[in-house]
């Protein structure tokens, strides 16, 4: 009996000093990762119009989160407000260039695929681009040109040009889109030039014509108000992308969206994540919804812009499809650029320059 | 019932009472060393940490300074004065300064006016830093990057007004961030320890390792704990999986908590913040290991020292039961048990005494048995012989008394003899009387 009290005490003693020594040397303990729970909102950042009708309403109905939808005229508003709070917002929409520079700029998070299954939707020439390899950053949206919207009714010339933007005749019924890549490209492509050179002699002549061009503009718009104003012909011919040109020829049959034979841009729309984001989780089940063909369709439908959704093909409208203007022959789409001049830091500065002498 | 021997009961007993003070004093130094060492570790980093994040308070605040005596320049006020005057200023003062890498004055639509070298991308219409200063705030930007060249800056926006007080402008300096990594890079704590920033956003200011500059710090819990307080201690685990203690501050300005809210962490890894202790620790275990070995050693001795004697006199005790009286034990403890093994001694040398009168006693007894023995043998033959003649005495009468026992049956017997005829002849005579 006295053996077991004995060794019992000793025992109790070692074990004090096992338990103690560990509570003196534990580690603190590590807080969880965050859990894959919906918020209760989303804060989504997009350009005005650029969902379908009904895109925010069925995601909320489907998955109970309230979306609070902002919208930006320009993708230089996106990047300053980003820039001044990337907490603010949880998906944003961008074009291929500016994903490389925002990613450059450490604005965007790592998207993670496990959560957007329906990324495989996504056909294999929007897949691993140029501007963010291997997807680590962005999803691919709709896809378009930025060419011209002519009214036939008032526009005389029959060839597809830039020319027609700097025909003294049409004085204040022509405007051209609010960015700067697209209308410096645009100068450029009109000059004849790449609508990504970084040439400063080339770019001086881009400037010195597009001050010419600047008496007979309108203004530097956005696309929504030059889509309307198309309509209404109160423009009777503009600067546009493909989306909104085609939309509009769609309601005023006088219309026609061109791509100009001196080719333009092509680009890739894509939905983000700032680095930022409050609603990470959220936001990636958003993406995976705007994946499914059903609501892609949707939204190619109303918006009438080319999809990178290979599997909301079949849900398409046809018209949609065989549009040439929106979905460009091959010929047409040789002469189409992808815009970017990065790697020439003296050419941003030229480029920032010709804008701000522009305002 | 266990039966546990006297050896390992002195064991346990001095292990008990030696091991338990040693136990108590070993975690006790333990905790007191680690605690005051911590203390003073946590007191270093956090004073270190509160000096650094006001030079680096001092730098931003110089920044605002400078661009608010830019915007009060009379060139840049001036109505009158062109463009090409006024950028050519705002050239003179950035080269004068050094520490701007842009200066650009804007109007109030956000269209740029001037830019000594327009590498500014974006709006600023949409800039708050630039809606704060067209309000007639100063107001300083989140760290952000600029391509063209790449450069991580801060941008301070600031209202120009005229000679009224209306503003009519913002004049914006923007501050490449190497100015401020001057004041955090140079700080060196042991081998690894380091300084570094983070914003609300817990992405990385200042780093030593500049391509970590605006990512996310992969701590968790990182951020809610460091901007929790303007000052303290935070322990985290990072991207190595090495644990690290951390000394924190924040600013102690209004205006920049409000506009930049940074915390600054001197770093260290706890491996080496906490060398030192660790030393002690490794003395302290060890001073322990060897006062375990040494009590166990030394009850193991002082059990067999005490033991030894008792075994000696169990020995000699069962010697002596077995009846070996001469055993003697030769004990010299100077103690009780001597003094004991002492009184056994004298025990068993009283007891062989006893044994050796009792031996003598027994031969002198045996003598003397001896001797009545062969006494009684003269005795009995001479009774024998005086038996004998009896016998034979009595055998010549008895013979005698045969005879004359043999002639009185005899006569007996002719007695009976001549009775059993008389009756006989009488039997007969009775009949013939009855007739008669």
């Amino acid at each position: 009996m006295k053996k077991i009290l004995i060794a019992g005490v000793v025992l109790l003693l070692v074990l004090a000093g096992v338990i103690g020594y560990f509570q003196l040397t534990k580690a603190p303990k590590e807080p969880e990762p965050p859990k894959k729970e919906l918020s209760a909102v989303l804060n989504v950042y997009n350009w005005e119009d650029y969902f379908g009708t009904s895109t925010i309403e069925d995601f909320e109905k489907d998955f109970g989160v309230k979306v609070n939808l902002q919208t930006y005229g320009s993708e230089d508003t996106m990047l300053s407000t980003i820039q001044s709070d990337p907490t603010k917002y949880d998906v944003i929409i961008a074009s291929d260039i500016l994903v490389k520079e925002m990613i450059s700029m450490k604005l965007l998070a790592q998207i993670d695929m496990e959560n957007i299954p329906n990324f495989k939707n996504i056909g294999n020439d929007f897949k691993d681009p140029f501007y963010d390899p291997g997807n680590k950053h962005s999803i691919p949206y709709m896809w378009g040109t930025s060419g011209l919207t002519i009214n036939h009714k008032y526009i005389e010339e029959t060839e597809p040009s830039w020319s027609i933007l700097w025909n003294p005749k049409y004085k204040g019924k022509i405007s051209m889109l609010n960015n700067m890549q697209d209308v410096i490209g645009a100068a450029l492509k009109y000059l004849g030039y790449s609508a990504n050179s970084v040439n400063p002699a080339e770019l001086e002549k881009a400037k010195e014509a597009l001050l010419r061009q600047k008496p007979l503009l309108r203004g530097y718009e956005n696309a929504l108000a030059i889509r309307d104003d198309l309509i209404s012909e109160k423009l009777w011919a503009s600067h546009s992308y493909s989306g909104e040109g085609s939309f509009a020829a769609d309601k005023n049959e006088n219309l026609e969206y061109i791509i100009p034979k001196e080719g333009g841009f092509i680009w890739v729309d894509n939905l983000l994540i700032p680095i930022g984001a409050q609603h990470k989780y959220t936001a990636e089940v958003f993406m995976n919804f705007i994946l499914r063909p059903d609501v892609s369709a949707k939204i190619a439908n109303y918006l009438w812009y080319a999809n990178t959704n290979e599997a909301a093909r079949e849900l398409t409208n046809p018209e949609i499809l065989q549009d040439p203007s929106l979905y460009p022959l091959e010929e047409v789409r040789k002469k189409l650029e992808f815009s970017g001049f990065i790697g020439a830091d003296e050419a941003i500065a030229i480029y920032n320059q010709i804008w701000a002498e522009l305002h | 019932m266990f039966k546990i021997v006297l050896r390992k009961k002195i064991i346990f007993l001095f292990l008990l009472f030696g091991l338990l003070p040693l136990v108590i004093t070993f975690f006790l130094t333990i905790v007191q060393i680690q605690k005051s060492l911590r203390e003073t570790k946590n007191n270093s980093l956090t004073s270190l940490a509160n000096e650094v994040v006001s030079n680096v308070e001092k730098t931003v605040r110089s920044v605002y300074t400078d661009v608010e005596l830019l915007s009060a320049n009379p060139l840049i006020r001036s109505k009158s004065a062109s463009n090409e005057e006024k950028l050519s200023e705002i050239k003179r003062i950035q080269d004068f300064y050094g520490i701007f890498e842009d200066i650009t004055l804007i109007d109030l639509d956000g269209n740029v006016i001037i830019s000594s070298t327009y590498k500014y991308r974006g709006e600023w219409k949409n800039k708050q830093w630039y809606q704060d200063a067209k309000q007639g705030k100063s107001s300083i930007s989140p760290v952000h990057i600029i391509l063209g060249p790449y450069k991580i800056i801060l941008s301070c926006a600031v209202p120009v007004k005229d000679e009224e007080g209306k503003i009519i402008a913002v004049i914006a300096g923007q501050v490449n961030m190497e100015k401020i990594w001057e004041t955090t890079n140079d700080i060196k704590i042991g081998e690894k320890g380091f300084a570094f920033m983070v914003n609300k956003e817990g992405r990385f200011v200042a780093y030593p390792e500049k391509e970590k500059i605006l990512a996310l710090a992969p701590y968790f819990g990182f951020v809610k704990e460091t901007f929790s307080k303007n000052s303290g201690i935070i322990n985290y685990t990072d991207e190595n999986k090495q644990r690290m203690i951390g000394g924190f501050a924040g600013f102690s300005q209004q205006k920049l908590i409000e506009q930049l809210a940074w915390r600054l962490i001197i770093a260290q890894p706890e491996s080496e913040a906490f060398a030192l202790a660790r030393v002690f620790q490794r003395q302290i275990i060890i001073i322990f290991l060897v006062g375990f070995v040494f009590l166990l050693i030394i009850s193991y001795l002082l059990g067999n020292k005490i033991v030894a004697p008792i075994k000696k006199l169990i020995i000699a005790t069962k010697k002596i039961a077995a009846g070996k009286l001469e055993a003697e034990i030769k004990i010299k403890t100077g103690d009780e048990i001597e003094e004991l093994a002492e009184s056994f001694n004298q025990m068993a040398g009283d007891l062989k005494k006893s044994r050796t009168a009792l031996e003598e006693s027994k031969v002198v007894l045996e003598i003397k048995v001896n001797a009545r023995t062969k006494e009684l043998q003269e005795l009995a033959e001479k009774l024998e012989e005086k038996v004998g003649e009896r016998t034979k005495e009595l055998q010549g009468r008895l013979n005698e008394l045969e005879r004359f026992h043999r002639l009185t049956v005899g006569r007996e017997l002719k007695m009976i003899e001549l009775k059993r005829e008389l009756r006989e002849k009488r039997g007969s005579l009775e009949p013939a009387k009855d007739k008669i």
